[in-house]
């Protein structure tokens, strides 16, 4: 078999044979981590668990040789040890299963199972009967029939996934990374994990496993590790925590303390109302907002929830459906249409899609607000620059004047900065795809209070998030997509992780009592 | 997306019908497209053009293919490591120049100064690729300033007046072996190589590996500069060996002789279905788009078609390829 561990007894298991110690690791304009240290034990699964942004995927990066700390160093078996590629830290046995997919879309399954791997016959030649009976052989581990013959490029994100798990199975590992192993995995699935990680465990492996589920993080490991703003909050044994608890240790204060009081909206006119919208990957897209109410969009990546964000911007062209504001039906082909119409996007990629980067903060302010600062063909200054002077109070943007360059901001501030263009001339309708990523919690506290201000002033807010606990704190309603169209609705204050998790993952469409699907 | 994952559900699981060859069609798609085109084009030549079928106008095509091949499949290697190599014109020009300069008509000089013309294009892909991978520079920046470099250097050893191959080095390249010409067995010898190497061996797999994802496959643990230099090495060697069956075909020390060669390989690679961005594609599509180009010409020139418009066609082929290709590749 593939699968075998170096053989250790429970012995050895309380002392670590990874470990990092005092690690430091900037990258321009941001401390990603800070004097942490870590470290990992044979037979062991030690959680990792922090916020977006905290350090956890850093850390990662450099436990497996992708970056280079600044500071500090690496300790393998009491050794001090450099890892300076990706290649050196699988030499020691480090297997690393990343979040986002890294598999090779035009090679097979069994091809990326077995990368750099490859059985060869005796004259060195790749021998491809061995290399699909091994991948079956590891697949089988698994619990999945996945064919090892299919290009990669077929395969669903729950099958992605399964085979990313694969890859890290394929040798001898002493050191198993996960960084979100679970996150497109059904119910069924996630047990089957769990049992490859108790047969690596008492193999004598050692398992970082990185989630957001909280409850897989204290059903599965024996320590936790949190990490926050890129610094070490603590180490614990599992069995000391709760789940509540470990949250407070994440965000550093209660979750009632992060979030504003929520206030329903009066108004009962919907705002924006789309019915049986079709395009790409969306199918029987139909909901409404309200005047100041705030509307989530949950789900797991590749939904759909991206490409509605989009096409209710004119980014993605639609098929079918229809799109009105304020009553009145929208032809929404181009962002220019979408903004006459009353409808702003701030992107998930700011650095892309957001901002100008080169330009200063006053010149990314005014760039959609142009038409209306310009006079005569001339662009007016005194009105650009009090604009953006406005908006840079009115947002609290850390700035030490308009005139800086938005590179140099910090990403909180930044997020401000694109709130600031569309706030010129405030919208009907706010999208917002991943309003506090790359963004540290203080910031985040400020940005949760401006939408909550922009709401209360009447506009609506459609918000799509991949963190669970954000649209919960904040939506008055959180609709689920899964596979290209809602799956379901929870009202906001009823939604849990849990039920939202069930409906995303298709363990089960419940449609039912209580919650109604809006028309 | 809900297509595609529809499309490969009934692939894998309604397949009880001869499975096998439904998944080798599928995957081999535009290599057999490219293919059932060159088997048209070759009918509607020997429609409109009686030379063509006569049996001296096959030895004919094959020498005038064999060089191009080579090359072609140098070019093939580094498109499918998600590179372009527009040096390889150049480098056949210079190892022309190379040898021509270098070889008297004994069998130890002819034999030194084939590997000084290999020489050459394992040095220029060595450079390619040492440059591509410390300055992390473009392929097609490093490669064009290349092509400028090397030639170059192919005027600069150019003998005055111009040094000409021996007689006696031609046949070994231009004969026939056993009834068979020579140039065919090249040709289909270097494309089963060639096919093999990128199937069975870590190597091959690893530059589809590169071409398919360059930043996924480093962090699987492997070394793509080492994999980038090699498929660079691999381009230039091949080019270099087009250069010496030019040599023995032309038997001129011609510094201009590889001119049309980067350009054209890189045509015939993307006539053959390999993807611009790496990743996937075969020698084999790589060998009909050769042979597309050569009988088109070959029967132009038979039917007193002027030289110009052979270019217009060449264009619009490709145009016609990449459309057909690219469409597949979004749907």
């Amino acid at each position: 078999m593939p699968f075998t561990a170096p053989k250790r007894s429970k012995a050895f298991m309380s002392t670590p044979f990874f470990r990092v110690e005092n690690i430091s690791k900037s990258f321009p304009g941001v401390k990603a981590l800070a004097g942490v240290s870590f470290d990992v034990a044979a037979g062991e699964v030690h959680a990792l668990v922090g916020e977006n942004g905290a350090g956890k995927s850093t850390l990662m990066k450099i436990m497996s040789g992708v970056y280079q700390p600044d500071e500090g160093q690496l300790l393998w078996e009491g050794q001090p040890i450099m890892l300076r590629t990706p290649h050196e830290a699988q030499a020691r046995g480090i297997r690393i299963i990343y979040q986002e997919f890294n598999l090779l879309p035009d090679l097979t399954v069994a091809e990326n199972i077995l990368l750099n791997r490859e059985p060869r016959n005796r004259w060195g030649l790749i021998d491809w009967r061995a290399m699909n009976q091994q991948a079956a052989a590891i697949l089988a581990l698994l619990k999945t029939n996945i064919s090892p013959t299919l290009p990669a490029s077929e395969l669903t994100v729950a099958q992605q996934q399964l085979v990313e798990i694969a890859k890290s199975l394929a040798e001898d590992a002493r050191l198993i990374i996960m960084d979100e192993p679970t996150a497109a995995l059904n119910a069924l699935e996630v047990e089957h994990l769990f049992g490859v990680i108790e047969r690596l465990k008492t193999a004598g492996a050692g398992i970082i496993f990185i989630s957001h589920r909280l409850e897989e993080v204290l059903h599965i490991s024996d320590r936790v590790t949190v990490l926050k703003d890129g610094c070490l909050v603590g180490t614990h044994p599992t069995s000391a925590l709760t789940k509540p608890q470990i949250v407070t240790l994440m965000v550093g204060r209660d979750l009632k303390d992060i979030f504003p009081a929520k206030h329903y909206p009066t108004h009962k006119t919907p705002l924006l109302e789309v019915r049986q919208l079709q395009s790409g990957v969306l199918h029987d897209i139909s909901f409404q907002i309200l005047p100041g109410e705030i509307v989530g969009f949950a789900g797991l990546e590749g939904q759909g929830q991206r490409e509605l964000a989009r096409s209710l911007f004119g980014l993605e062209p639609v098929r079918s459906g229809t799109i009105a504001v304020n009553g009145t039906a929208v032809r929404i082909q181009s962002p220019r249409q979408a903004i006459r119409a009353g409808i702003a996007l701030v992107s998930d990629d700011r650095k892309r899609d957001g901002l100008a980067l080169k330009l200063s903060v006053r010149e990314n302010i005014a760039l959609p607000n142009l038409p209306m600062l310009t006079r005569g063909g001339f662009v007016g200054a005194r009105a650009e620059r009090s604009a953006a002077q406005r908006m840079i109070d009115a947002l609290n943007i850390r700035t030490p004047s308009a005139e800086q360059s938005v590179r140099l901001l910090s990403g909180g501030n930044q997020q401000k900065a694109v709130l600031g263009k569309w706030m010129v001339q405030p919208p009907s309708l706010m999208v917002i795809q991943e309003p506090t990523r790359g963004v540290d919690i203080g910031a985040k506290m400020e940005i949760y209070h401006l939408v909550y201000q922009m709401a209360r002033d009447g506009m609506g807010i459609l918000i799509v998030s991949s963190e669970l606990l954000e649209l919960i704190g904040l939506c008055h309603r959180i609709l689920v997509m899964h596979r290209g169209t809602i799956a379901a609705e929870f009202p906001g204050d009823e939604a849990t992780e849990e039920s939202i998790m069930q409906v995303a993952t298709g363990t089960d469409v419940p449609l039912a009592s209580g919650e109604t699907k809006t028309i | 997306m809900t297509a595609q994952s529809t499309l490969s559900a009934t692939t894998t699981t309604a397949a009880p019908t001869r499975p096998r060859l439904r998944a080798f069609v599928k995957r081999n798609r535009n290599t057999l497209l490219i293919w059932i085109v060159l088997i048209i084009i070759t009918i509607i030549a020997a429609l409109i053009s009686e030379s063509f079928t006569n049996p001296r106008n096959f030895p004919n095509i094959m020498r005038q293919s064999a060089a191009l091949m080579l090359v072609g499949i140098g070019q093939t290697i580094i498109m499918l490591a998600g590179g372009i190599d527009l040096s390889a014109g150049s480098t056949v020009s210079l190892t022309v120049v190379v040898m021509a300069a270098l070889m008297k008509p004994t069998p130890e000089s002819m034999i030194a100064s084939v590997l000084a013309g290999l020489g050459v294009g394992l040095i220029v892909g060595f450079i390619n690729g040492t440059v591509v991978n410390r300055f992390k520079l473009a392929p097609f920046m490093v490669t064009l300033a290349t092509l400028s470099l090397v030639q170059g250097l192919a005027l600069q050893f150019r003998q005055n007046p111009q040094a000409t191959i021996p007689r006696e080095f031609s046949p070994f390249f231009i004969d026939e072996l056993f009834g068979v010409p020579i140039p065919f067995l090249i040709i289909i010898g270097s494309t089963v190589i060639a096919w093999l190497g990128l199937r069975y061996t870590r190597l091959g797999r690893h530059i589809y590996a590169v071409g398919s994802n360059e930043a996924a496959t480093r962090l699987s643990g492997m070394s793509t500069n080492r994999i980038k230099l090699l498929a660079f090495m691999l381009s230039g060697l091949l080019a270099s060996m087009g250069g010496v069956f030019l040599a023995a075909r032309s038997r001129a020390g011609d510094p201009f002789i590889g001119e049309s060669f980067a350009f054209d390989a890189i045509t015939v690679t993307i006539l053959g279905g390999t993807s611009l961005t790496g990743g996937s594609g075969s020698v084999w599509g790589t060998l009909a788009g050769v042979w597309i180009l050569t009988i088109l010409s070959n029967v132009l020139n038979l039917t007193g078609v002027p030289a110009n418009w052979q270019f217009v066609l060449k264009g619009v082929l490709l145009v016609a390829a990449v459309m057909v290709y690219g469409r597949r590749r979004a749907s």
